[in-house]
């Protein structure tokens, strides 16, 4: 048994996400943001300078101007005592923005120290903190705002003070939490291990962490915040009723409203728009802070049109039952711009065998097997290539047509088999999903079906464990338990996808028995993905070695591995142990697989190659005589002599 | 099941106590001495000492908290100390308007919430989903009580389609009591329903990237089936404690409404409780919602336990 770790030494890169743009340049790409953003500076900017903005003193009387509209001199109108609505509202702004600010940075205060404490200190403290903040959050945050303002007495300040309380406890749960996730992450160790103090580690590792996820909290509490000052004025328990205040205006609006209903529109709007701006500040932030764009969540579900013009039909040999022809896979990456996955992509399954697709991680394996039935996941699109069973284009079918013959010609198994289950839904259930759609089996029918399936991939007592649920069956027993359903309509190819790379060392021989069995069994073609040279050369009559998206050597397993023609193939078998021959050390491919964005022109291989020449970078290569390097041919020699 | 409930059952009693030590302590920090209160301005020293007596206000507050909890498991919540009124049948006398108020706008927000967001969701990246993104989030940031007002104003003052104030008890007429229901309900779950909107969009999305609809494609189910028997399931267990939470919400602001509508629910008890500084009132009425609420959350934990088998106990 191989182990990945030898080919490839790690997953997490420099190269696993996509490049980094500084959130300065995100801000920038988003107006709306920059909208909300400017707008709340001069919300803030006229409350501050409300004497100078404000047209009337907010508290002035005037009895020969009651309940007058909008004009040219109160444009907003007057209330029931003849002030002038516009400048009230531009007062209310200094309650609305000042006491939700002020309640939130105490919050935030508090509850940031008192999170820290808890989540660094741990232990008893930690319970006790976190048992509190269960009681506080098991009413509604008003129900308790209530309670202290009843106590401490109405009014501006007892009001921004239970606020700031209740909001203290979110602030607590969100920092524990992030501190307890960021403590047991390494480079905390390692700055343990550098001999920061832990005064230092605290505020130099873990603050800068924090502060992403809250400040889209603090924008989004604000909003609430102010919302709730609103609402307590509205109920007059808040800001006293003659102050100018968005919710004390409200609540004198409720009692003209038969007869003076714009009364209302005004400090709702001001209301509602503070709200909103907060809202979206606190969204795109996360959408900044996440790296997620909102664009990415408008996927096509269904691949769209598939062009399969150009694609030569070759010829097929006798046995063929399956050929890939040039499929090529296509994402869009960045503006206008389109990322190719997989590159031409062709080869040729033929009956009763099975064919090996090997390679490191992010060689493009899976999303060829994924590709073959016409599922790439979107934004993806395959982009040319044709996928015939029996000379059928399967690709070219309408999706519904397409979909009939996933599970019913051409079936697939996955890597992690708990997860290629839904959890919510029996085994039972699922594993007869397809014998329901295709051979529209009844609900009885279909169990007992299933039953005689799940014994007969070795599943016990399979009568009552077709009724457990995914988490109750252990990896192996779960990967029998998709074999059975991808077999259950007899599928004349079987696609597993590492169907054992994440199984128990002592699982994986078992299941891949099963399946040559099963194989022989039931007269199937299987492409088997893997990156297990030691299990290809066990199970597999033909061997395609996938490289950057691309196959660089094909053929049959014998020669492959005797004779390779592609130093790929060479460097693959170098870093595989092997229990004939005595190798003192496995050897490594220096480097990694580059990411799609970066691979490099001419031979892709040619940075990590040791026999790479000048002439290896200047253009691409093909795949001739079933290898894509220049030296195929004196490689042959190397090998041989 | 049953002993998953039982133990529930227990826990939430536990809370339930736990919550009455820490509200009553609270309200012990009151500077508010309620036989002054309850006497009046007018009160003699001698009679107040005297009602302190009697009341055991001048125990230690350990014996008080016995004493009042006592009581209260026996449904004895104490006296209003404005007009001597029993606080527990003050509360109970307006429980139907309130009980109306919570469930009709209840059921709006999980119905209308779940119904727009699984649409959206389905539909990731149509207009319609468009539509109610844009829409959920003008939903968010719409104060309820203003919202209210507009629409009291716009169908019941203007249109006369809907009565301007007041309740029909649902003993007198099912269609009168609903009529009288729509205006403040729609008002009232307006927010949780674009909160419970945008979270089950979300979270059908997400289902619609998870590795089993992966593998239930590649073996050929159908988008129908996909849709409908696999990703609403699993979607449904995120979105429950979030209904549980807005739940709890529209409990808690239901009073705004009354206020508007003029409904003496018992929200507006507590409303009145707090203005007049009557404390076991207060008391009384704030515990009422924590028991309600805490059946709430309890019924979303058996909802989740339903839903999916990982939570639920062996």
């Amino acid at each position: 048994m191989s182990d990945e770790t030898l080919i490839s030494p790690a997953t997490t890169n420099e190269y696993d996400l996509p490049p980094h743009k500084s959130w300065m340049r995100n801000l920038i790409d988003r107006p709306i943001a920059i909208i909300g953003v400017s707008l709340l500076l001069l919300f803030g900017i006229i409350a501050i300078f409300a004497p100078f903005f404000a047209p009337y003193d907010p508290i002035a009387l005037d009895p020969l101007q009651r309940f007058k509209g909008p004009s040219a001199a109160h444009w907003l109108g007057t209330d029931a005592l003849g002030r002038d609505v516009l400048s009230r509202i531009i007062y209310g702004a200094r309650p609305a923005l000042g006491a939700a600010i002020a309640a939130v940075i105490l919050a935030a205060a508090v509850g940031i120290s008192v999170g820290l404490f808890a989540g660094y200190r741990g232990g008893n403290w930690d319970r006790v903190v976190m048992r509190a903040t269960d009681m506080v959050q098991a009413l509604p945050t008003l129900v308790f705002i209530f309670a202290i303002i009843a106590v401490i007495g109405r009014g501006i300040l007892p009001t921004t003070l239970a606020v700031a309380f209740l909001f203290s406890v979110i602030y607590v749960r969100i920092t524990r939490a992030i501190v307890l996730r960021e403590r047991e992450r390494l480079y905390v160790d390692a700055a343990r291990v550098a001999g920061l103090s832990e005064k230092r580690l605290v505020f130099s590792e873990i603050l800068p962490n924090l502060s992403g996820p809250l400040i889209v909290e603090t924008a989004i509490m604000l909003g609430s915040a102010q919302l709730v000052i609103a609402l307590l004025s509205f109920l007059g328990l808040g800001i006293d009723a003659d102050a100018p205040d968005w919710g004390g205006m409200l609540n004198d609006a409720r009692l003209y409203q038969g007869l003076h209903p714009f009364l209302a529109i005004p400090p709702g709007l001001a209301i509602t728009i503070t709200i909103l701006l907060f809202n979206l500040l606190g969204d795109s932030w996360r959408d900044i802070a996440t790296g997620h764009d909102e664009k990415k969540n408008h996927r096509r579900r269904r691949n769209s049109v598939i062009q399969s013009q150009g694609i030569s039909s070759t010829p097929l040999e006798n046995d063929a039952l399956l050929t890939v022809d040039g499929l090529t896979v296509d994402f869009p990456h960045g503006k206008n711009q389109q990322m190719r996955i997989l590159d031409d992509v062709s080869f040729t399954l033929n009956k009763g065998e099975t064919f090996g697709l090997v390679g490191e991680s992010g060689s493009g394996k899976s999303m060829t097997a994924m590709a073959m039935l016409g599922l790439v996941p979107a934004p993806g699109l395959i982009s040319r290539g044709a996928v015939r069973i029996d000379g059928e284009n399967l690709l070219a079918l309408p999706e519904n047509e397409l979909a009939a013959r996933r599970g019913q010609d051409i079936a697939m198994i996955f890597q992690d088999p708990v997860a290629a289950f839904s959890a919510v839904h029996t085994i039972g259930e699922q594993i007869t999903m397809p014998l329901r759609t295709h051979q529209g089996l009844s609900k009885r029918a279909a169990r007992d079906r299933g039953i005689e399936l799940l014994d007969r991939v070795g599943v016990i007592d399979a009568a009552n464990r077709i009724d457990d649920y995914p988490h109750q069956f252990s990896g192996g027993m779960a990967q029998r338990a998709m074999i059975a359903m991808a077999l259950s309509c007899e599928p004349k190819i079987l696609l597993a996808d590492e169907p054992t790379t994440a199984l128990d060392v002592t699982v994986q021989a078992q299941v891949l028995d099963l399946l040559m069995e099963l194989r022989e069994d039931f007269g199937m073609t299987v492409l088997l993905v893997t990156h297990d040279l030691g299990v290809v050369a066990e199970t597999c009559d033909q061997v395609g070695v996938m490289y950057s998206g691309q196959i660089v050597e094909v053929g049959d397993v014998g020669s492959v591995f005797e004779t390779p023609r592609h130093p790929y193939t060479r460097a693959l078998m170098k870093a595989t142990p092997s229990g004939e021959e005595k190798q003192d050390r496995l050897k490594a491919i220096t480097g990694r697989v580059p990411p799609p964005w970066a691979w490099p022109k001419g031979c892709r291989f040619h940075p990590r190659c040791e026999f790479a020449e000048d002439a290896c970078q200047e253009k691409d290569i093909e795949l001739i005589n079933l290898s894509r390097c220049r030296l195929r041919d004196e490689l042959d020699r190397t090998t041989s002599s | 099941m049953r002993k998953f409930i039982l133990y529930r059952f227990a826990s939430l009693f536990i809370v339930l106590v736990l919550l009455s030590v820490l509200l009553f302590g609270l309200v012990q920090l009151s500077p508010i001495d309620p036989a002054v209160i309850a006497l009046g301005d007018n009160a003699t020293p001698e009679q107040i000492e005297a009602l302190t007596k009697e009341w055991g206000l001048d125990q230690p507050v350990f014996v008080q908290y016995v004493n009042w909890a006592t009581a209260a498991l026996e449904g004895d919540l104490g006296k209003s100390l404005i007009g001597g009124d029993e606080v527990t049948h003050a509360i109970l006398k307006r429980m139907p308007i309130s009980v109306s108020l919570w469930g009709v706008a209840i059921f709006l927000a999980v119905f209308g919430g779940l119904g727009l967001g699984l649409f959206a969701g389905i539909r990731s990246g149509s207009l319609a989903d468009r539509i109610v993104t844009i829409g959920a989030s003008i939903g968010l940031a719409l104060p309820g009580f203003w919202v209210g007002l507009l629409v009291a104003n716009a169908f019941a003052v203007q249109l006369r389609w809907f009565p301007v104030i007041g309740y029909t008890p649902i003993t007198e007429s099912v269609t009168g009591w609903l009529h009288s229901l729509i205006l403040p309900c729609t008002a009232l779950s307006l927010h949780a329903i674009a909160v419970i909107a945008r979270q089950a969009r979300g979270t059908v999305i997400e289902a619609f990237d998870a590795p089993y609809v992966q593998a239930l494609r590649a073996n050929g189910a159908p988008d129908r089936v996909i849709i409908y028997r696999y990703v609403i399931k699993n979607a449904l267990s995120p979105v429950l404690p979030i209904i549980g939470i807005q739940a709890g919400i529209i409990v808690a602001t239901a009073v705004v409404m009354e206020r508007i509508y003029a409904m003496p629910g018992a929200g507006a008890l507590l409303i009145d409780a707090i203005v007049d500084n009557d404390l076991p009132m207060l008391l009384g009425g704030v515990m009422m919602i924590a028991c309600l609420v805490l059946i709430i959350n309890l019924l979303v934990d058996i909802g989740l336990a339903l839903l999916d088998p990982r939570v639920r106990p062996s």
